[in-house]
C-alpha cells in the first residue's frame, strides 16, 4: 500500500486523497496525444482501488446503520473508533454521499471550464479532442465512484430528485452546461463548413465529424429516465440547422448544375449525389436523419424539378433507352406523389404511339399498294386503282402485319414496364389503360369520320389472324411467327368482345365445315384459353359449333355402315358423303331458299339420309344449305396415260360440270335447266373454271357469259400443273355484281317465258345485294340486336333481385356486367330500358328518377 | 484474445498484504474489479485509435495485475476466491432483475459455504458489498434474513447479541406502530 487511507470521517481529507486519482482519471494534462498512452496507465489499479476504496470507507462509515454490526467487525484493518459509531447510530437509515457528490460536481465544472483551445486548432479539433479523452475519463470516473453511484445517487433518484445523477451522466451534462451549451451553434458551424467541403469533393478528416455528431447524441440525456437517450439535443442543435443547410446546398447546385448540363446527365448526377448521401456520407448521422434528409434531397433534387424531369421523360420514352428511363424512374420514384402523374404521361405517350404506330403501317402499305400498281398494268389492279380510298386498303392490309404491329408496341412497352419501372402498378395500369386504347381505336380500326356508333375493327382483324393462323395454307411461312399467345395478347385488351365472337364464329364456321383447319387440338386450345379469359358462355356458341361437327362425324359413319348394308348398294350410286347438321342458332349461316336441281348422281344419298335422320330425331326440321356445299371430283379428262385430275369444287359447280357427262358443249340456258340455279350462280360458279382454262367460253369475255346462247365446252386434254386443283376457292359474288345490276333488266327480259325462273332470279338479285351491303354490316347489325338482348336481359335479372332502383344505378351495374363483352354505351342502355317498359317489365316511378320491376 | 483474457492471473492482495494469484475470469465475478479489468484495459486499448501497436497489446493481455484489496482480510479473502472458484461456470439471476433476484432460493452449496461463525458471515457479506459481487451478497443477506424470519425480539436479540436500549414506553409504541406486520 503507497498511501495510507484517510480517515473515514474526515470529508477533506479523503476529497484531498482522491483528488489527484480524479484528476489523472480525467487527464489533467492538456495532452492532445493522450491516446498514444496506455491507457492503463492513465490511472493504476492500486490508484483505482485506494480511490474507490476511500470513497467506500467514506460513504460507508457515515451510513453505517448498525452498530452491532460494526461492533462485530470492528477489528477491521481500516479501523473505526467509537465515536464514529455512536454517530452513526443516530442517523441509521442516511445514505452518506451528497458532500462528496457536491464536490465531484465543482470539480467537474471548474475542470471543463479550463479548457484552452490551442491557437493552431479549429473549435471542431478542440471540441472532438477534449470530447474523446472526457468520455473515457467519465467511464472510468463512474466506475470508481461505483459505490456512491449504487446506493446514495440511486436512494436519492428513487426519492424524486432528478438532478442527481451516476457521475458518467453527471460528467456529461456537466459537460453539455459548461462547454457545450455555449458553443454549438460555433461547433455546428465547423461541422458544416466540414460536410460542405466533402460534398464539393474535397477530402476532410471524417474521423471529427463522425466524433462530434455523436457527441449531440449522447447528450441527449432525459433527466427523468438516465437509461433512455433521447434525440432532442441531436435534433435541435445539429439536425434542423443540417437539414436547412442542406436544402440551401443543393438548390443552388442542382440549378447551377442544370444550366451547364442536359437534363438526363443531371438525372445521372442527381443518383450519384443521393448515392453519396445515402451511402457513405450517411455514417455520420443518426439514424433518425435518414428520412428527413432522403425528403430533403429529394424535395431539392427531384420535386423542384419535376417539370423538366417529366419533360425529359418523354426524351426518353422517344429514345427507348431503357437503362436512362430507369434511371429517370427511380429518381423519380422515390417520391410516390409524383407517379401518378408520371404514368398518366406514359399512358398518353404509349397510346400516340400505338396510334403513329398504325397510321404508319398504314401509310407505308399504301405507298406499296400505288407502287404495284405502277409496276403492273394489271387489269385487275387498274380497277382497284380506280377505287383507291381508304376502303380498299383497309380491305387488303395483312391482319397479320396489322396484329403484329399492335403486339409489337405493345412488347415494347411492356418490356420498359417490366425493366425500367418494375412492374409497378401504376405503371402496368397505365400500360393496360393505353394499349386498350390504341388496340380498339386507331386510324385502321375507326378510320377518321367513322360514326360514333362505330365498331372497331380490331376484332374482325384479330378473328382473321386466328383464322390464318388455323387454317390449312398453301404458305406454311406465314405462320412462322403467329402464335395463339398473340391473339390471347389483344383479345385481352379488346372492348367489343363480342364483335370478336361474332367474326370468330364466322370463320370458324367455314374451317369446320370445309375441313380446311390443321388440326381439332388447336382449334379446341384456342377456344379453351377464350374461355378462361372470359366465360363459358362467351365461348358456348362455339363450342356447340365444335360439338355439331363432332356428331356429325359420328352421323357420317352410321350413314355409311347404313348404305354399305343396302341390298342396291354400289359405290356410284351412294358415292362418300360427309354430311353437316348443324344447330341453326348456333352457326352464323342463315338459311335461304335457293333454286338448285339436286344432280341425279347424289338424290339417292340425299333421300337415305334425310330418312336415317327423321327417324332418328323425328320433329327435327331438316334445312339444306346448298351453297355451302362442296364436291370432290374425280375427272379423266388429261392427256390419255396421265393419272386423273381431283377437282374441289362447290356443290352448284358439281352440278354443272356433271352436265358435261352427257354433252360436249352447253349453252347458258341448257345448264340453267339442267342445275335450275340462278344465272347469277351460274356465272359465279363457271369463272374459275374458265380462268383455269377448264371450260372454254364461246364467245369470250366476262360479259358474255350471262347470255343464254353462250356455249361453254371441256377443255379435253385439259392441261395443268397440279393434279388436285381447287375450283371453290375462286367464286367471287362481287366480280360479277356490277354485271348483273347492268344485266338484270336483260336477263329479266330473256326469261320472261319462265315465270318461276324469273322470281328466282329476282329472289336472288335481292339476296346477293344483301350481301354486297353487308358482310360487315350484317354481322353489325346482328351484334346491335345481340347487345340489345344481353342488355335487356341484364336489366330484368338486375331489377327482379332489387325491384326498384334509380336511373343512375341501373345503367352502371348494366355497363359492369357487360363490360366482359363490349361496352356499353348509355344511349344503348336507355334504348334497352324504353323496350322493357313497353314490354311491361318495368314501369317508371313517380320520382321521374327510378324504374319499378313488374313482375 | 479472449483465451489470453481468461489464463491472465490476478493478484488480489488483502488487507495484511497477502496475496491470492486467480484467474482474471475469478477475479472477474467483482464488478468492482471488472470495470477496471474490461474498461481499463481491452475496451481503452482497443480503443486508442490506431497507435497502440501489436506488441502492447499483447502485453496488456498478458503481464499479471495486481489489484489490492485493502479493505479484506485475508481469512475474507480466501473464502471469496474459495467461493468464486466453486461458482467459477454458474450463471446468476439477471443483476437488474430483483423480481428474481430476490425470489430465488439460496444455493445448497453457499448455504453450506456460510455455515461459518457470525462475524466471519459479516466480513463475507461486508466483503461482498465492497468488492460488488452481487450473487454472494444475496446469498449473505438471505442466510441472515432467515436468522431473524420467525423469531421473537428476545431470541433474536441473543442470536445477534443486541442489548435492548429500548425504553419500555419506546418498546410499546414501536410495537403499536409495527401491528399491522405481527403475524397472528
Amino acid at each position: 500500500m503507497s498511501e495510507i487511507l484517510p480517515r473515514s470521517d474526515d470529508l477533506d481529507a479523503t476529497w484531498s486523497f482522491i483528488e489527484p486519482g480524479i484528476r489523472q482519471i480525467l487527464g489533467a494534462d492538456d495532452s492532445s496525444s493522450f491516446s498514444t498512452k496506455r491507457v492503463s496507465k492513465i490511472l493504476s489499479p492500486t490508484m483505482y482501488m485506494e480511490v474507490y476504496t476511500a470513497i467506500y470507507n467514506y460513504c460507508v462509515n457515515k451510513s453505517r446503520s448498525s452498530g452491532q454490526l460494526h461492533h462485530n467487525s470492528n477489528n477491521h484493518t481500516h479501523g473505526m473508533d467509537s465515536s464514529t459509531i455512536k454517530q452513526s447510530t443516530n442517523q441509521s437509515s442516511i445514505l452518506v454521499g451528497s458532500e462528496i457528490y457536491c464536490k465531484l460536481n465543482e470539480y467537474l465544472k471548474s475542470y471543463i471550464t479550463s479548457f484552452k483551445k490551442n491557437k493552431d486548432e479549429s473549435f471542431l479539433q478542440f471540441y472532438v479532442r477534449r470530447w474523446k479523452r472526457f468520455t473515457i475519463g467519465a467511464i472510468f470516473l463512474n466506475h470508481a465512484f461505483d459505490y456512491m453511484n449504487r446506493y446514495w445517487v440511486q436512494k436519492e433518484r428513487s426519492d424524486g430528485k432528478r438532478d442527481i445523477f451516476d457521475v458518467n451522466t453527471l460528467c456529461l451534462m456537466t459537460w453539455k452546461k459548461v462547454l457545450f451549451d455555449q458553443n454549438y451553434e460555433l461547433l455546428v458551424k465547423e461541422i458544416l463548413e466540414q460536410i460542405t467541403i466533402e460534398r464539393d469533393g474535397g477530402i476532410i478528416k471524417k474521423n471529427n465529424i463522425t466524433t462530434a455528431i455523436k457527441s449531440f447524441v449522447a447528450l441527449g440525456i432525459d433527466p427523468q429516465d438516465l437509461k433512455k437517450l433521447n434525440l432532442n439535443v441531436y435534433i435541435q442543435n445539429f439536425e434542423k440547422s443540417f437539414l436547412s443547410n442542406t436544402r440551401d446546398y443543393y438548390t443552388q447546385y442542382s440549378n447551377d448544375y442544370l444550366s451547364n448540363h442536359s437534363v438526363t446527365e443531371y438525372i445521372f448526377q442527381a443518383h450519384e449525389i443521393i448515392l453519396k448521401e445515402e451511402g457513405a456520407m450517411s455514417m455520420y448521422w443518426d439514424d433518425h436523419t435518414r428520412k428527413p434528409l432522403s425528403e430533403t434531397l429529394n424535395s431539392v433534387l427531384i420535386v423542384d424539378h419535376a417539370p423538366s424531369l417529366q419533360d425529359e421523360f418523354l426524351v426518353l420514352l422517344d429514345s427507348r433507352d431503357q437503362a436512362k428511363i430507369t434511371a429517370l424512374y427511380n429518381l423519380m420514384q422515390r417520391d410516390f406523389v409524383l407517379l401518378p402523374e408520371l404514368a398518366s404521361k406514359f399512358e398518353t405517350y404509349v397510346k400516340k404511339a400505338g396510334e403513329n404506330e398504325i397510321s404508319e403501317l398504314l401509310s407505308i402499305h399504301k405507298a406499296e399498294l400505288l407502287k404495284t400498281m405502277n409496276d403492273h398494268s394489271n387489269p385487275n389492279i387498274k380497277k382497284q386503282q380506280q377505287n383507291n380510298n381508304n376502303h380498299s386498303i383497309n380491305q387488303s392490309l395483312a391482319p397479320k402485319d396489322y396484329i403484329k404491329k399492335l403486339i409489337k408496341v405493345h412488347d415494347t412497352f411492356f418490356n420498359i414496364t417490366n425493366n425500367c419501372f418494375l412492374n409497378d402498378p401504376l405503371f402496368t395500369k397505365a400500360l393496360d389503360n393505353a394499349c386498350r386504347a390504341f388496340v380498339n381505336s386507331n386510324e385502321f380500326a375507326l378510320p377518321q369520320g367513322s360514326p360514333r356508333s362505330a365498331t372497331s375493327k380490331t376484332p374482325e382483324m384479330l378473328a382473321k389472324y386466328c383464322d390464318q393462323l388455323l387454317k390449312k395454307s398453301t404458305k406454311p411461312e406465314i405462320l412462322e411467327d403467329m402464335s395463339v399467345d398473340d391473339v390471347m395478347m389483344i383479345f385481352k385488351f379488346l372492348t367489343d368482345k363480342d364483335a370478336f365472337e361474332s367474326h370468330y364464329r364466322r370463320l370458324f364456321a367455314k374451317r369446320l365445315i370445309h375441313g380446311t383447319s390443321t388440326s381439332d387440338t388447336n382449334e379446341e386450345m384456342i377456344i379453351q384459353r377464350l374461355q378462361n379469359e372470359n366465360s363459358m358462355e362467351y365461348t358456348g356458341k362455339i363450342t356447340k359449333m365444335f360439338q355439331d361437327v363432332r356428331i356429325s362425324k359420328i352421323l357420317e359413319e352410321d350413314f355409311d355402315k347404313a348404305v354399305k348394308g343396302l341390298p342396291d348398294y354400289t359405290r356410284n350410286k351412294f358415292p362418300s358423303t360427309q354430311p353437316f347438321i348443324l344447330a341453326e342458332t348456333m352457326w352464323p349461316f342463315s338459311y335461304q331458299k335457293v333454286d338448285f336441281i339436286l344432280p341425279k348422281e347424289i338424290q339417292p344419298s340425299h333421300k337415305k339420309l334425310a330418312e336415317m335422320y327423321q327417324d332418328k330425331h323425328s320433329g327435327r326440321i331438316l334445312k339444306w344449305l346448298w351453297p355451302l356445299c362442296r364436291a370432290e371430283l374425280k375427272a379423266d379428262i388429261g392427256k390419255p396415260g396421265r393419272p386423273p385430275f381431283h377437282f374441289t369444287v362447290t356443290l352448284f359447280q358439281m352440278s354443272i360440270l356433271l352436265l358435261f357427262n352427257d354433252n360436249d358443249r352447253v349453252t347458258l340456258s341448257q345448264i340453267h335447266e339442267g342445275t335450275g340455279l340462278t344465272v347469277q350462280n351460274i356465272a359465279a360458279a363457271l369463272v374459275p373454271f374458265i380462268k383455269f382454262k377448264l371450260i372454254i367460253q364461246n364467245p369470250p369475255g366476262l360479259e358474255n357469259i350471262i347470255k343464254p346462247e353462250t356455249q361453254f365446252a371441256i377443255a379435253r386434254p385439259y392441261k395443268a400443273l397440279k393434279t388436285k386443283i381447287n375450283f371453290a376457292g375462286g367464286i367471287k359474288n362481287d366480280v360479277l355484281s356490277i354485271l348483273d345490276r347492268k344485266n338484270a333488266q336483260n336477263l329479266n327480259n330473256s326469261n320472261n317465258n319462265n315465270n318461276n325462273d324469273n322470281n328466282n332470279t329476282g329472289n336472288n338479285m335481292n339476296s346477293t345485294d344483301d350481301k354486297d351491303l353487308t358482310e360487315n354490316e350484317k354481322i353489325e347489325k346482328e351484334l346491335a340486336t345481340e347487345r340489345q338482348m344481353f342488355l335487356e336481359a341484364c336489366i330484368v335479372r338486375i331489377m327482379k333481385a332489387k325491384r326498384q332502383l334509380p336511373h343512375t344505378t341501373l345503367v352502371n351495374e348494366c355497363m359492369a356486367q357487360a363490360h366482359q363483352r363490349f361496352v356499353a354505351k348509355i344511349s344503348m342502355i336507355k334504348r334497352a330500358i324504353d323496350s322493357l317498359i313497353q314490354k311491361e317489365y318495368l314501369e317508371r316511378c313517380n320520382d321521374g328518377e327510378s324504374y319499378r320491376y313488374l313482375a | 484474445m479472449s483465451d489470453a483474457k481468461k489464463t491472465q492471473q490476478v493478484v488480489l492482495v488483502s488487507g495484511e498484504g497477502e496475496q491470492f494469484s486467480v484467474d482474471r475470469a475469478i477475479a472477474e465475478r467483482s464488478i468492482l474489479l471488472k470495470n477496471y479489468l474490461n474498461d481499463m484495459h481491452d475496451h481503452a486499448a482497443s480503443d486508442s485509435d490506431s497507435d497502440s501497436d501489436s506488441e502492447s497489446n499483447h502485453e496488456s493481455s498478458t503481464e499479471t495485475i495486481t489489484m489490492p484489496v485493502p479493505n479484506v482480510r485475508s481469512s475474507v479473502l480466501g473464502k471469496i476466491v474459495e467461493w468464486a472458484e466453486h461458482h467459477r461456470g454458474s450463471t446468476f439471476p439477471d443483476e437488474d432483475d430483483d423480481d428474481s433476484r430476490k425470489s430465488a432460493p439460496v444455493d445448497a452449496w453457499d448455504r453450506e459455504f456460510l455455515k461459518v461463525d457470525q462475524e466471519m458471515l459479516y466480513e463475507i457479506i461486508l466483503a461482498a458489498n465492497y468488492l460488488n459481487i452481487k450473487p454472494l451478497l444475496d446469498a449473505g443477506c438471505k442466510v441472515v434474513a432467515e436468522m431473524i424470519r420467525g423469531r421473537s425480539p428476545e431470541e433474536i436479540r441473543r442470536t445477534f447479541n443486541i442489548v435492548n436500549d429500548f425504553t419500555p414506553e419506546e418498546e410499546a409504541a414501536i410495537r403499536r406502530e409495527n401491528e399491522w406486520a405481527e403475524d397472528r
